[in-house]
């Protein structure tokens, strides 16, 4: 029983030193450093949006539209002479909100039907892997067009199911390569010696042992998943109005580029911060978790 | 490799065939029926059955999946129910525009990409190699569209160099190559920076294979090595990813085409969906799926060429 503690406590004491070990090393990284801070600030300008903004991000005035950047309007008015810094702000939710939720989703629905590839038998492996191909046979961005013209809706909840299914199979990839490794140690073969069931197996021995890789990758998606939603709500198929986005801001911009730049200047800069500091983050995190993932 | 190209081919298939399936099931989820939908609330009861006899909704449904892969793989991709063109036409209209973006976009990302990883690789960790890869992350990160709204600012609308929309005259092969430069380079810039990184960290791993120093040892010029040997085993990856961001390139094309306003597949869908031609939409997607499947073969079977350790391993 002694040794047992012991044990345990060593294994925990390892446990936090890895972790502690890793943050140390993403902080030490000078992008990882840039990265971090570009998305505290998102994440601030996020929850605090309310209070940051010097308008409501809806409140319209046509007689001041089209302006560009002046001490009342920092980054100028749209066409509705709503104001932009306000909308840029309340537009940054959108975006967190719907990568985050999206990779989420993906990262489950991957994770669970990888690991039922990798661990099931070869039938089901082949049909799995079939489906994935298929859903990736596609073009993605193509397919969430059709997806979400199809359906005929556009909302949070349809984007975040839509661009979620888009990215699964990578997942479902990944984590039935990791699956297959894990699935000859031999810490797998006395669970299954002692009789557990295969759920246990797969949720209690093998999930914790890929669930590395898997986080990496839901971290170096989240930008591009951002992107993604900002070119939907670009061709109109994104969030409904009159809802900030980031995209639509874009959109605005670009339908009325001849008149004023202001918005598409201001919308893609923040764009380009914003996958910028996900995609220093990420890099430094996998190259603090395992370099050999570089080709992920 | 004969049975190497089989099975991929057949692979291929059973994709393709999955893919339609799904598109199929897809379209039955459109909610309302597709006839009054497209013909809107003021049609009468007559002319709504006359479309859906014609567009063949009449039928039970596996008769409908069946029709619609048969007629698929005869090249009938449907009529527009609108103004009666056939699909199969107005695609084949606007494809080598598309074609010509996805080409001349993956040829930029090579001819500048190459370069630049190479020189990187073999100036590692001075400052020109870390402003390189920054340079190449920070172009990488930023999603293709931008480029596209951020070059019709500046190089069309206010610096006047390039047109502003269009595709240009057709039958003038100088105005369409003049009108295909912002947009393949808008398109492109995004995969210099991918092809970068990665000539320069396989040139990297593969400098240290054993196969580099005996060429070097037997006094091969560091030139020869460099485009024989170095180039060869590095390029491999590239060749992966360019298959894989061909199906990229052609979401990425949609968005391209609809800010220039450039003819082609994507600009094709974005205009069915405003005014829900279903039939173009659909013929569209069948198009883009097979393309992006056709690359994705080639890809697969372009390993066996380049690398003939794969060719061994089959």
């Amino acid at each position: 029983m002694e040794s047992k503690n012991t044990l345990l406590k060593i294994a925990n004491k390892t446990k936090k030193m890895g972790k502690f070990f890793i943050s140390q090393k993403v902080f030490k990284d000078f992008f990882g450093k840039v990265g971090f801070a570009l998305i505290v600030i998102v994440f601030l300008m996020a929850i605090f949006a309310p209070f940051l903004s010097p308008y409501d991000p809806d409140q319209v005035n046509v007689i001041n539209k089209l302006a560009g950047p002046s001490r009342t309007h920092l980054m100028g008015t749209d066409h509705l002479g709503r104001d932009v810094f306000s909308r840029i702000l309340y537009g940054s939710r959108i975006s967190l909100a719907i990568s985050i939720a999206a990779v989420t989703f993906a990262s489950i629905i991957g994770t669970v039907l990888g690991m039922i590839s990798g661990y099931g038998s070869e039938t089901l492996d082949h049909i799995l892997r079939t489906f994935f191909d298929i859903i990736r046979s596609f073009p993605s961005l193509i397919f969430a067009i059709a997806v979400i013209i199809m359906l005929g809706t556009s909302g949070i909840p349809t984007l975040t199911i839509v661009i979620g299914f888009t990215y699964f199979p990578r997942y479902a990839r990944l984590i039935r390569a990791q699956t297959l490794k894990v699935k000859k140690k031999e810490y797998l073969i006395s669970a299954k010696a002692i009789g557990q069931s295969d759920i246990k197996i797969m949720f209690k021995h093998i999930l914790p042992n890929i669930k590395g890789p898997m986080f990496i990758m839901a971290a170096m998606d989240i930008p591009s998943i951002i992107a993604f939603e900002a070119g939907l709500s670009f061709l109109g198929l994104g969030v409904n109005p009159p809802t900030p986005s980031w995209g639509t801001i874009l959109r605005n911009g670009y339908l009325n580029i001849r008149h004023s730049p202001w918005m598409v200047i201001f919308g893609g800069g923040m764009l380009i911060f914003v996958t910028l500091g996900f995609t220093f983050l990420g890099e430094a995190l996998r190259d603090a978790y395992d370099p050999r993932l570089k080709n992920l | 490799m004969f049975s190497l190209i089989i099975r991929r081919f057949l692979l291929g298939l059973i994709t393709v065939l999955g893919a339609m399936i799904l598109l199929f099931i897809l379209i039955q989820l459109v909610p309302g029926d597709p006839a009054s939908i497209m013909l809107g609330p003021r049609a009468s009861p007559q002319l709504i059955e006359n479309i859906r006899a014609r567009m063949g909704l009449d039928q039970p449904v596996y008769v409908q999946l069946f029709r619609f892969i048969f007629n698929i793989f005869r090249g009938d991709l449907g009529t527009d129910v609108l103004n009666q063109r056939s699909v199969s036409t107005m695609i084949i209209n606007v494809l080598p525009y598309t074609i010509a973006l996805a080409t001349a976009s993956i040829f930029i990302a090579v001819v500048l990409g190459v370069p630049l990883g190479v020189y990187s690789a073999f100036y590692r960790n001075t400052i020109l190699d870390r402003i390189l890869t920054f340079a190449s992350i920070s172009i990488i990160t930023t999603p293709s569209f931008l480029f596209g709204l951020f070059f019709l600012l500046l190089f069309s609308l206010t610096l006047g160099w390039f047109p502003v929309m269009g595709g240009g005259e057709s039958g003038n092969l100088l105005d369409q190559l003049y009108h295909l430069v912002l947009p393949a380079f808008a398109l492109g810039i995004r995969w210099v920076g991918y092809v970068a990184r990665l000539i320069r960290s396989s040139v990297l791993e593969e400098m240290h294979e054993d196969y580099i120093r005996t060429a070097r040892a037997k006094g091969l010029s560091e030139k020869i090595v460099i485009s024989k040997h170095v180039l060869r085993g590095a390029i491999l990856p590239v060749v992966a990813i360019l298959g894989v961001g061909f199906g990229n390139l052609l979401g990425g094309a949609v968005l391209i085409e609809v800010i220039f306003h450039r003819p082609g597949l994507g600009y094709l869908i974005y205009n069915a969906f405003r005014t829900r031609n279903y039939p173009v939409v659909q013929g569209a997607l069948v198009v883009a799926i097979f393309m992006y499947a056709v690359v994705n073969m080639f890809t697969d079977l372009s390993y066996g060429l380049i690398d003939p350790r794969i060719r061994k391993g089959e």
